[in-house]
């Protein structure tokens, strides 16, 4: 999954958040599974 | 994290973006952020260090946000001043302060060349929109410096702002705000910037004052343009509506009373407008009735709040501004547009209580209380003031009066200073200012309370007529009768050309007592 700038991704186990200033090509995880783009 | 992270956050979403719009002028999030840098260099050049005080004295302009995000980067304190300080309190302020560098608009120079001789701590005195012979020139200074980005390690509980407040008692008293308290703000209200949606907000309320302030860090966090007016004038803010396409705008009540009843506001296209907040001063019910019927399409938001609070701390939202429901919703509604501020937001906790300071039931009036991360610690080197309105647990005395529904929406009844005793009854001023304000003949009133040797105070109404219109005492007196408790009409009207108000529009009652009320 490509991490685009200016998304924001949620941990659904934490409620954690984070928004993305540079993308990359890598994966966002968080407590030990995939973090899912807010929408 | 601190507000510089908001500038960094936003620059990396949307570089290329408009953020600051001055008068045909457009700059980017990142050309801000690189004349950002080169000027933090060159403070730091001036020998500007972490926790010293930078002073700025100009009306709304771009230098304005940049020289407090260079304040910010360097971890050094920005002291916003208020332009139409007199002489006397601006020495006071600048002295109090000690501040180490002054940026100051050319209108401005003479008044504060005469004082500078004075400040052993200002060592620099920056012209901010003009050259002047032996003064250093802001261009001039970001000329010669790198944009590279200036880091410095900054606690999230350092002070970033310094800002006076006279309110509308007494002199000055500096409010130390923190980065946390803005960071709280942003992250529990305002959505992050976002490269698929933008947004114009127009910003025409002074950024000495907390609304500005706030409203520009929000602005910065949301990726919006800035669109920066340098003060407020009527024709123009419409204008800039029209032509900008602004979603956005922040007024005082005075102020949106001028564009709904300004004779060509039917000429502009003001379309692009979704948002209206107001605050900074109490709305007069009127006012802000003719703004929804004028502007059916804008939600409108009730913004209260304090320097001490960093601002907005209870909001009365769009959906209570919209007339529409059961009779008993539009009742309902009627009455917290009359004298709601609406209900705290989520990171502010808000109390009613009684001079004991104990909480008190739903609808009992008592002095409002806040606490949360926005709250300042306390007053600028006067513990004294600090001890009279923070208190041992850490509350916030807002020194205004109100009362707290079961539904949880508080109800403004006034200043706790201006509140009026009458043979031990307590009138709030703004109810009946609310009545003065629905009788036609009146443009606008305001009630203070004048002693009296049997009821201990009475209250008495200073009223503006509507152009063309007279009116006598009795007959507005009889008006009141018919809308207000025998003990809370006013026994004496006095009429005046205009009232006395602060830079925010705010009615002067400490004047109006000094000069009206024997």
């Amino acid at each position: 999954m490509a991490n685009e700038v200016g998304k924001r991704y949620v941990c659904k186990k934490c409620g954690a958040e984070f928004i993305v200033t540079r993308g990359g090509k890598g994966e966002l995880n968080c407590c030990g599974q995939k973090m899912e783009l807010k929408k | 994290m601190n507000t510089n992270d908001f500038l960094s956050i936003a620059t990396a979403i949307c570089p290329d973006r408009d953020f600051l719009v001055f008068e045909g002028q457009r700059q980017s999030f990142a050309e801000t952020n690189a004349r950002v840098n080169r000027l933090a260099h060159a403070l730091r050049k001036l020998s500007v260090q972490q926790g010293d005080r930078i002073g700025m004295l100009q009306v709304n302009c771009p230098q304005y946000v940049e020289a407090y995000f260079a304040a910010a980067k360097l971890g050094a304190i920005f002291v916003p001043l208020n332009f139409r300080a007199k002489a006397d309190e601006l020495s006071y302020m600048i002295g109090n302060a000690e501040i180490s560098v002054l940026f100051v608009g050319t209108r401005y120079l003479d008044m504060v060349d005469d004082m500078l001789p004075k400040f052993s701590t200002v060592t620099a005195c920056i012209c901010v929109d003009d050259k002047r012979d032996e003064k250093l020139f802001y261009e001039d200074l970001l000329e010669s410096e790198s944009p590279d980005e200036v880091t410095s390690e900054i606690d999230d509980d350092d002070i970033t702002i310094l800002m006076y407040t006279a309110g509308t008692t007494g002199r000055p008293k500096g409010v130390p705000l923190k980065h946390s308290g803005f960071v709280s703000y942003v992250l529990e209200n305002v959505e992050p910037a976002n490269p698929e949606f933008e947004e114009g907000n127009l910003l025409t309320v002074p950024l000495y004052h907390v609304a500005g302030m706030q409203a520009m860090l929000a602005g910065v966090y949301g990726g919006r343009t800035l669109v920066l007016m340098r003060q407020f004038e009527v024709k123009e803010w419409m204008k800039t509506i029209q032509d900008e396409g602004a979603s956005r705008a922040m007024l005082v009540p005075t102020m949106l009373k001028w564009v709904v009843d300004d004779p060509d506001f039917q000429k502009y296209d003001l379309s692009s407008l979704k948002v209206i907040t107001y605050g900074a001063a109490p709305m007069p019910f009127e006012v802000i009735k003719k703004a929804i019927q004028e502007l059916p399409w804008v939600r409108f938001i009730n913004a209260f709040g304090q320097t001490e609070t960093a601002s907005t701390i209870t909001t009365l939202g769009p959906e209570d501004h919209v007339l529409e429901g059961t009779d008993e919703e539009i009742d309902k509604k009627l009455k917290r547009l009359t004298s709601s501020i609406g209900r705290p937001l989520p990171d502010v906790e808000v109390k009613i209580v009684d001079e004991k300071g104990d909480p008190l039931p739903p609808n009992e009036v008592g002095e409002i209380l806040a606490k949360g991360p926005r709250i300042m610690t306390g007053y600028w080197g006067d513990e004294e003031k600090t001890a009279q309105v923070i208190t041992p647990d850490g509350w916030l005395r807002t020194g205004d009066k109100g009362s707290m529904d079961e539904e949880g929406y508080i109800y403004l009844a006034g200043r706790g200073d201006d509140m009026i005793i009458r043979g031990g009854e307590n009138i709030s001023p703004e109810e009946i200012e609310n009545a003065l304000h629905s009788y036609p003949k009146i443009e606008e009133a305001a009630v203070i309370g004048i002693p009296d040797p049997e009821w201990g105070q009475e209250p008495r109404a200073v009223v503006v007529l509507k152009k063309g219109e007279a009116a006598t005492a009795e007959e507005i007196m009889e008006y009141c009768r018919s809308r207000l408790a025998g003990f809370k009409r006013p026994r004496s009207i006095i009429f005046v050309d205009a009232l006395p108000r602060n830079a925010m529009g705010k009615v002067l009652k400490k004047e109006l007592r000094e000069k009206l009320g024997n």
